[in-house]
């Protein structure tokens, strides 16, 4: 078992703090969700554990040692899924994965799983939102990356897909560790083990939808 | 590391600065085209591929390259691979 554990991490644009001394930690076999109003710093918490932005502090510790930011990506520690598409677009779905997987092991390995025959011909461009994002996170969990970060993994992507992404996700608990940030909250909340929401530059513990309102995130109910 | 994927982000990047030295080459001259390829055309090379593909350096974070490394490393492969053709344009023109 690997654990990342993130601590006193701050940041602001200008003189508008989003991140305030910001901890918590990850166990690969745990899935984290978490919640916050647009413009609440998520995107920025994830890219600064990934070490693609500059950030104004943040402390990294694997297994307990100190890890740099800039060794987050030369060491294979954490693998990104962006809100848009990594991949490139111009290529069709079956010379993206030797792209990725020189080797002919870990090529069969996507071309087997489950639903890709159905768009390997396909050009990148060409695929459907829950296609893209399935085939992204099948691609995301055959690399090597002990965490994963995913930055709405399910929105956009039609309901067939947030099934497959949700049953990919959960099977990948076995070996990974996984962050995941979304506004489709109840698909979220279905698959975390842990939930925290971010307001006011500071992370707060969830559980469930009525906490979710409570922090304002979804608009309370009238009895 | 995995040079399939580092070529494709060498071909994607050099598209924008080729272009640009190929067109400096046939205004300046062929010596001229050449130095920039290597200095300037680098800057439009990294201002194309953040404008037209900035979403790519997701898969290259992925497999392990940091921006930097990239940078680096296609500047010094365009240096070996320009460097023979600067010493001969120098001793032919």
């Amino acid at each position: 078992m690997k654990q990342l554990e993130v601590s006193k991490l701050s940041h602001s644009f200008g003189k508008r703090q989003v991140l305030n001394d910001i901890s918590f930690s990850c166990k690969t076999g745990e899935i984290i969700g978490l919640f916050g109003r647009n413009g609440s710093g998520k995107s920025t918490l994830l890219k600064a554990v990934m070490g693609i932005i500059r950030i104004d502090a943040v402390s990294l510790m694997l297994d307990g040692l100190k890890v740099k930011t800039s060794e987050v990506i030369p060491k294979k520690m954490t693998g990104y899924l962006p809100q848009d598409s990594f991949l490139p677009k111009e290529l069709k779905v079956r010379d993206v994965i030797p792209l990725i997987f020189p080797e002919g092991e870990g090529q069969d390995r996507i071309f087997y799983s489950p639903g890709v025959a159905a768009f390997e011909n396909k050009k990148v461009s060409k695929l459907s939102a829950g296609q893209l994002k399935y085939l992204e996170l099948l691609l995301l969990a055959h690399m090597p990356h002990p965490f994963l970060l995913l930055d709405e993994p399910f929105s956009m992507v039609e309901p067939q897909y947030i099934e497959k992404i949700k049953e990919l996700l959960l099977s990948l608990r076995a070996t990974k560790g996984i962050l995941v940030t979304d506004h489709y909250y109840r698909d979220v909340l279905e698959i975390a083990d842990d939930n925290f929401i971010l307001k006011k530059e500071k992370l707060h513990k969830v559980e469930n939808e009525e906490d979710l309102a409570t922090h304002e995130y979804l608009k309370v109910r009238n009895q | 590391m995995n040079q399939r994927a580092f070529w494709k982000y060498y071909r994607d990047f050099n598209f924008f600065n080729l272009i640009f030295s190929v067109i400096s080459g046939i205004y300046f001259g062929a010596v001229s085209g050449t130095l920039i390829f290597l200095s300037f055309g680098m800057l439009i090379g990294y201002l194309g591929y953040e404008t037209f593909r900035k979403n790519e350096y997701y898969l290259y974070y992925n497999l392990g390259f940091s921006k930097r490394f990239l940078l680096k490393k296609v500047w010094i492969c365009n240096l070996i691979f320009v460097t023979p053709l600067l010493i001969i344009l120098f001793l032919f023109l």
